[in-house]
């Protein structure tokens, strides 16, 4: 983890935007509009488990005012912000791994292995890692994948 | 409220990006299996810029689902 750090951009900041619950995606898509003319908008995150709440990455609190400013459906002032940690986290409870079980299959959807099934041999949540063993190789081929480069296509 | 929840997107289960119901191939990857079962938005504006993209893979700016299946 400590091997991304020099290659983030350090300059981004997550604000935190209260909505009407279950106009978040309204709201992020009327930002993501507004933010074609705003080049300190970096990327709008709309959490599943997190009502009410969307999250913009800028340049600075400056940016996100701009493109915030009179749009329906924002629930006050921009409420604070979280840091890259925080971020990390929220998409983190998102991991696919955390419902893999040795024997699934899978789909690789990413790497060198792209577009091939899988079966789950072991699921390291810790390390964000899956060995899996590739189905439609010649011979058996048992490789060690990020989490996100696999996705369920069935229970085994 | 009668009106359905339908969503507005469906998701390609192979990068995740939305795209309206109507479309058959992702724009993204050219994939043409798509799902409604998704959860979580994430929109790249820049793509070079954002962590967000970074952290969660993705190359080019858009729309996409966080999570895929139920
Ligand atoms: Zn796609």
């Amino acid at each position: 983890m400590a091997s991304t750090e020099s290659k983030r951009n350090l300059t981004s900041q997550f604000a935190v935007l209260r909505t009407i619950s279950g106009k978040e995606l309204n709201v992020a898509l009327v930002l993501e509009l507004r933010a074609s003319s705003e080049p300190g908008i970096y990327g709008i995150l709309v959490p599943s488990d997190l009502k009410g709440y969307i999250i913009v990455e800028s340049d600075g609190i400056h940016s996100v005012q701009k493109i915030v400013k009179g749009v329906k459906h924002v629930r006050g002032r921009i409420a604070g912000s979280i840091t890259y940690e925080e971020v990390e986290r929220l998409l983190k409870v998102k991991s696919p791994l955390e419902e893999l079980q040795p024997g699934d299959v899978v789909e690789v959807v990413a790497g060198p292995f792209k577009g091939l099934k899988a079966t789950v041999r072991s699921v390291n949540l810790a390390k964000n890692e899956v060995e899996v063993e590739i189905l439609e190789a010649a011979y058996p081929l048992k490789v060690f994948l990020p989490g996100d480069n696999v996705k369920p296509v069935g229970k085994g | 409220m009668s009106r359905s929840t339908r969503k507005p997107f469906k998701a390609c289960t192979k990068c995740r990006m939305l795209v309206p119901h109507e479309v058959n191939i992702c724009p993204s990857c050219g994939s043409t299996s798509f799902t409604d079962a998704w959860s979580g938005v994430v929109i790249i504006v820049d793509a070079e810029k954002s962590e967000l993209a970074k952290l969660l893979g993705i190359e080019k700016p858009g729309r996409y689902a966080l999570k895929i299946g139920t």
